[in-house]
């Protein structure tokens, strides 16, 4: 096998494994004449961390918002624990439990750090200042709690948005990029938690070009090129996979 | 930066305590005035406590999702209609057709909400405004029930207390209504809207439902205040109730208080009462102007208005919307 490997990762290609808490089939998405996500299928278990990864412009942020109801698909359907979410609203398929960050961080700008969790809890008003304190002390952003969005750095605003998304404990989680502009001490600790979420069942699909980061999240890789499926496998072998090196690491 | 400083935090509550004394001055001074004042000073306190109800109502909506509306006096002209109709041609007891007059308006408000609210921006704004000239051409036309533009007589009564304390009651409720909303996560997730909607979509936020409820709020307050109106003044016509102006002195005075906060309407609409008052006996006829001007400049020089303007001072407390 080990002789073959373009063919050991397309034969896992759109791999639906057993019971997985989020399934992509058959996703299509056409901008005029651009098919940004040609004919995507693919299912990832709960409890794990999972890799999208392709050139700029391959598809993995419109995927995104075609699985988190941004925007619709033109063919092909979402399920989460097999349940198909394809026609509801964005804001049901975060109730259900999937909640998703941005590539460009999208904050309430004028509301403070602690306001633009409260804003999103759900549950018992009473305890969502606590909730909202709790989910700031994760990402470690206590100290400007009380400051607008629009006046934290860059990289803060990463982190905030992924407090904001966590708030709500949702058992599948999105992240566009979250490495983007985020220093190295951040990076590590972003890494921590996200594998103590993992630890505690959550799942996630993560997109980002800081391909050691991803590779030392993730137990698997998903390849866009194009807007289709172009490998799908372990780590180790999806980088050695000569058409994502010729794709996307080049030489 | 660490969280604000122990000093400013002490600042912070004296200003807010000097602001809530300001206040309840006024609303203590506005309810004797009835008692002791003119016929001229309780026309003047009423037409202020009037815009300060379209103010608070325009801001639930406009300045808490940021669905700024051009056509606000829509909801006031239904108000005054329903309520004159339903004296006129019901002969129905005054505070059932003000209470008639709030539930017709928020019924509209609901039923062209429903569309209106899925345009986004400009927009929205100006399909608002479409709205209110179509409900005002329509008012016009339905000869036999209306009037049409000749206006609607209502029987003459002198009730200028009783209406001066209703509308004092429209305004107070409107304030507290307000102040319910800012203070629980609901107020949060209204601004979440005005902030960034597709954000507030992707984290849960029931948008499309809040977008509704607050609308339908507002409007509910506004057709009070049209009701309160119509009864008081005893003639109504479409070109007085359902005035552009009305709107656009609403959104000045929001905007001057602070919009999406709590007291910023009745701030915004005791200053620039006083200011048009005065300035309305000397030069009647930039009165009008003067809003729109006013406008401009606040949108430039004090976009968060006056109670933001105190919150970067550190003199009342920026995590309050008061
Ligand atoms: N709203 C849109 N309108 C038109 N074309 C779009 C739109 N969104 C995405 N596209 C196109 O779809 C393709 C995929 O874009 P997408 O943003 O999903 O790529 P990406 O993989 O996230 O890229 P990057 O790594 O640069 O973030 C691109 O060709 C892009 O130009
Ligand atoms: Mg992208």
């Amino acid at each position: 096998m080990s002789g073959d490997r373009p063919a050991t990762a397309r034969a896992a290609i759109g791999s639906t494994p057993a019971g997985a808490i989020l399934e992509v089939a058959g996703l299509t998405r056409r901008f005029g004449g651009v098919i940004a996500v040609n004919d995507v299928s693919f299912g990832i278990v709960a409890g794990t961390v999972t890799g999208l990864i392709g050139p700029n412009g391959s598809g993995k942020s419109t995927l995104f918002r075609l699985i988190s109801a941004e925007m619709p698909a033109h063919s092909g359907e979402v399920r989460l624990r097999g349940q198909p979410i394809t026609r509801r609203s964005a804001s049901e398929v975060n109730r259900l439990g999937l909640g998703r960050t941005f590539q460009l961080s999208r904050l309430y700008p004028a509301m403070t750090a602690t306001e633009n969790l409260v804003a999103v809890t759900r549950g018992e008003a009473k305890h969502a200042l606590e909730r909202a304190a709790a989910s700031l002390d994760f990402v470690g952003l206590t100290a400007v709690a009380d400051e607008f969005a629009a006046n934290l750095s860059y990289g803060q605003q990463k982190l905030l948005e992924f407090a904001r998304v966590l708030v709500n404990d949702p058992d599948v989680i999105l992240l566009d990029e979250p490495f983007a502009g985020v220093n190295p001490v951040m990076e590590e600790r972003m890494v921590a938690h996200i594998h103590a979420l993992r630890d505690r069942g959550k799942t996630f699909l993560i997109t980002d070009h800081e391909i050691r980061l991803i590779m030392a999240l993730c137990s698997r890789l998903i390849v866009l090129d194009h807007g289709e499926l172009l490998a799908d496998g372990d780590p180790a072998t999806v980088r050695a996979d000569a058409r994502v090196i010729d794709a996307y690491f080049g030489t | 930066m660490a969280g604000p400083l122990i000093a400013d935090q002490r600042a912070a509550a004296r200003g807010q305590r000097i602001y809530a004394m300001l206040l309840a001055v006024t609303a203590g001074v506005i309810m004797v005035i009835p008692a002791f004042g003119s016929n001229y000073t309780k026309t003047f306190v009423m037409q202020g406590l009037m815009s300060c109800a379209l103010a608070g109502s325009w801001n639930l909506i406009s300045g808490f999702t940021g669905y700024v509306s051009f056509g606000h006096a829509a909801f006031f002209g239904i108000g005054s209609y329903a309520a004159g109709i339903a004296i006129v041609h019901g002969g129905i007891p005054a505070p059932l057709a003000i209470a008639i007059a709030g539930a017709a308006a928020a019924a509209v408000g609901l039923t062209f909400g429903y569309p209106a609210l899925r345009l986004r921006g400009p927009y929205f704004a100006v399909g608002m405004l479409g709205v209110a000239e179509a409900i005002r051409v329509a008012v016009t036309v339905a000869e036999p029930v209306t009037g049409g533009g000749k206006g609607l007589v209502l029987p003459p009564e002198d009730v200028l207390d009783a209406a001066y304390y209703a509308m004092l009651a429209v305004v107070t409720t409107t304030v507290l209504v307000t102040y319910r909303v800012a203070t629980l996560p609901v107020g949060l997730r209204l601004l979440a809207i005005r902030e960034d909607e597709v954000a507030a979509e992707m984290n849960g936020i029931q948008v499309t439902r809040l977008k509704l409820g607050a609308f339908a709020v507002s409007a509910l307050f506004a057709g009070l205040a049209g009701g309160i109106y119509a009864w008081q003044i005893s003639y109504i016509d479409p070109g007085t109730v359902f005035a552009g102006s009305l709107t656009v002195r609403a959104i000045a005075m929001t905007m001057l208080g602070g919009q999406g906060t709590v007291f910023g309407p009745v701030v915004g609409s005791i200053l620039l009462s006083g200011i048009s008052e005065a300035l309305w006996t000397r030069f009647p006829f930039i009165h009008t102007a003067l809003s729109g001007v006013l406008i401009v400049a606040i949108v430039l020089f004090l976009p968060g208005g006056i109670t933001q303007f105190l919150q970067n001072r550190g003199w009342i407390p920026r995590s309050r919307r008061l």
